[in-house]
């Protein structure tokens, strides 16, 4: 049995909005998504949430604002992706909350880090809208 | 719990994400297990390079699933080095989902030869005597609630009675020392019943032996973890005895 239990946002209407930008994704992208989570669901610690494992959370002064939030790291031929999350909103949960890619520094779509941030702050103050992925 | 969701079991059947999802999953299990034995064996990376005649930098690759480039000469130099077997079969998808679930590091423990190990494989194979059936057991112990769910979720079970066991409960959580073996490729699920206490233990793919405690308890094991190769005394479901002897396995 996974050790963390990962969830999608959910917008208010329902929708599965991370799941829906999973299904867009190459099958290349959406299988090493799938094997990284895979990975980092089964680690016994959080420690185990390591760059070394796809995952790095967003700190330093350039991700101030951005607290909390971390990245799912893989690449494929064509894009490094970045799909964005948090620890939460209960203890042992990650919630997915936007699919993101990165090159050189920037995030894209450039407002992704508001919409991660704003759905977080959506999650923490109603846990419903985190529910099971729909991938 | 099911072993994947039936969305996901539904993208496999896209053989572009079939391709990419085995090599993928292969890749990152392959990293996953060498680390997790390095650091089994509290090696730095230095140390299972120097073993490999390799520099710490091919280990730090070897250990990135994204950069290794394994073939079979790599992975026999690193069973060496572990002193470990390895098996490289083709196997049918739901093997390969069911054998690569858990890729939690202590999951992925494999202890190195022992001669003592062996033992088992010289003796009558009907009979299993206990100390035969000690080993090494790893993998996560849920709370009640989700042993009870593990549980409920475990189909086909059949019961093996393992008599006259002398460890205590408490030591289904970690290494028993002693060799023995039921062996396995892929066990789902080890219940263990002393008393009115049922612990169940999950995550042993790795395991070539498992460990059955609680004095006069009982096991049940999901039949794939039986070794084919080996005739087991089973008992019949909803039959479990009350008053073991000692001794051998019993059927009842």
């Amino acid at each position: 049995m996974p050790v963390w239990r990962i969830m999608c946002f959910h917008n208010e209407r329902g929708r599965d909005l991370f799941s829906e930008a999973y299904a867009r994704q190459t099958a290349r992208a959406r299988a090493k998504f799938r094997v990284t989570i895979e990975v980092l669901r089964d680690q016994p610690t959080i420690e185990g949430w390591s760059r070394q494992n796809g995952f790095d959370l967003l700190t330093g002064k350039k991700y101030r604002r951005y607290h909390g939030l971390g990245k799912i790291r893989f690449k494929t031929p064509d894009a490094a992706h970045r799909p964005l999350g948090f620890f939460g909103p209960v203890q042992g949960t990650f919630t997915l909350l936007v699919w993101a890619t990165e090159r050189d520094g920037q995030f894209d779509p450039p407002n992704v880090l508001e919409t991660a941030l704003h759905r977080m702050r959506e999650v923490e103050n109603n846990s419903g809208l985190a529910n099971e992925c729909n991938f | 719990m099911s072993v994947i969701s039936k969305k996901f079991a539904d993208e496999l059947n896209e053989k572009e994400m079939r391709d990419a999802y085995l090599e993928e999953k292969t890749r990152a299990k392959l990293a996953q297990q060498i680390r997790s034995l390095r650091l089994q064996r509290n090696w730095p990376q230095s140390k299972l390079g120097s073993l490999m005649h390799k520099p710490q930098s091919n280990i730090a690759r070897l250990e990135d699933r994204d950069i290794a480039r394994y073939t079979l000469s790599s992975l026999f130099e690193l069973a060496s080095a572990f002193d470990v077997a390895l098996v490289v079969e083709f196997v049918a998808y739901d093997e390969f989902l069911k054998r690569t679930q858990n890729l939690s590091p202590e999951h992925l423990q494999v202890q190195s030869f022992s001669r003592q190990a062996l033992d088992p494989l010289c003796s009558d194979n009907t009979i299993i005597q206990l100390n035969d059936v000690i080993g090494r057991l790893s993998g996560t112990i849920g709370n009640l609630d989700r042993a009870l769910s593990r549980w409920s979720n475990v189909s086909n079970r059949e019961r093996v009675y393992l008599p006259n066991i002398q460890a205590t409960p408490s030591t289904i959580y970690g290494q028993v020392a002693g060799t023995g073996f039921l062996s396995t490729n892929s066990p789902e699920a080890i219940v263990v019943q002393s008393g009115p206490t049922m612990t169940i233990a999950t995550g042993s793919l790795p395991m070539t032996a498992i460990s059955a405690v609680a004095p006069y308890g009982m096991a049940w094991i999901t039949p794939n973890l039986l070794d084919s190769s080996l005739t087991y005394p089973r008992l019949p479901a909803h039959n479990p005895p009350t008053d073991p002897s000692p001794g051998d396995w019993h059927v009842r």
